[in-house]
């Protein structure tokens, strides 16, 4: 019998998750679903509060769920926030409020300083990306340094690639390093 | 027949608000590291997930200190905060603090307006409430 109830919907999802991703079914009987709608859904749901007691198609059992699909992690330092400090990412990093320090990203990682954003001190990472405004020391060693229209730098700037946008305001001494 | 559930999962927050914890914005992702002071004038929802060490102060808005992050500071202070990791310092709610099943917590809390505990947190500190009406 078709039901258009949240169980039945909540199994469909599945199943099409399942396909998608071809996961070998385990099992004919009907899994609980609402843990894994709610990780490939991308918010938080208890599958106690999720799941429909009235549906027999969907239990409230806890069994294992699928391993979340990880996302890409990065960091984010908004627009309101002011930080004089150490900040170090093994993540790309988004700097859209004002900073002050170091800012280190790992290896292959990026920062990209917004437009609107400020940065005294010292960028390392493999690509920089300008918007806003920075004074001190960049290093994008093995990678990209840009700068794009709204780009306001002084300083010291390491790179292996370098773009500078037409409008950029750069006045920095440069260092080329190998690729 | 009523099939609505009114359980409160233990992970759920009961006093820090859910809107600011959907809204707030990963400063600090789990592998990260900070140290140094964190200043906002304006209203903002922050989350930290790794290990920070230094000074906290939101004029308006919410710290997530989440589960697995590590934070030592001479001062937190924002409306909410909610540990769900390990906090050494002196936390300063002024509206609510909240802490979480798996949550430590050594040091200074102080709270102005509530304070929630779930089971299982560990917390040793000198709380500082609201004033309170003694008999």
């Amino acid at each position: 019998m078709q039901s258009n109830s949240p169980g039945t919907t909540a199994l469909r999802l599945y199943q099409e998750s399942r396909a998608l991703l071809q996961v070998p079914q385990q099992s004919s009987q009907a899994p609980d679903l609402a843990g894994e709608v709610a990780v490939h859904a991308g918010f938080v749901a208890h599958p106690v509060l999720s799941a429909n007691p009235a549906d027999p198609d969907v239990t409230s059992t806890a069994q294992p769920a699928l391993s979340p699909i990880p996302a890409e992690e990065s960091s984010v330092i908004p627009p309101q926030i002011t930080f004089s400090g150490d900040a170090t990412f093994d993540c790309d990093v988004r700097i859209a409020g004002n900073i002050t320090g170091t800012v280190t990203a790992s290896a292959g990682r990026s920062i990209n300083v917004e437009k609107g954003a400020t940065v005294n001190g010292t960028l390392k990472a493999t690509n920089v990306r300008i918007d806003g405004t920075t004074e001190g020391e960049i290093s994008a060693e093995g990678g990209l340094a840009s700068f794009t229209a709204s780009a306001v730098s002084k300083g010291h700037i390491t790179y292996s690639r370098l773009r500078i946008v037409e409008g950029a305001e750069v006045e920095a001494s440069m260092k080329k390093l190998a690729a | 027949m009523n099939t609505t559930l009114k359980t409160t999962t233990p992970h759920e927050p009961r006093l820090f608000p859910l809107p600011a914890l959907m809204r707030q914005v990963k400063v600090l992702p789990a592998t990260a590291s900070m140290k140094g002071d964190m200043v906002a004038a304006e209203e903002v929802s922050i989350s930290l997930d790794g290990n920070y060490d230094g000074k906290i102060e939101l004029a308006v808005g919410t710290i997530h200190i989440a589960a697995g992050s590590k934070v030592t500071t001479e001062l937190c202070i924002a409306d909410y905060i909610y540990v769900e990791g390990a906090v050494k310092g002196r936390l300063h709610a002024r509206k609510g603090i909240e802490f979480g099943p798996k949550s430590t917590a050594s040091g200074v809390i102080q709270y102005d307006g509530d304070i929630n505990i779930h089971t299982g947190a560990r917390i040793a500190a000198q709380l500082s409430g609201a004033d309170a009406e003694y008999f």
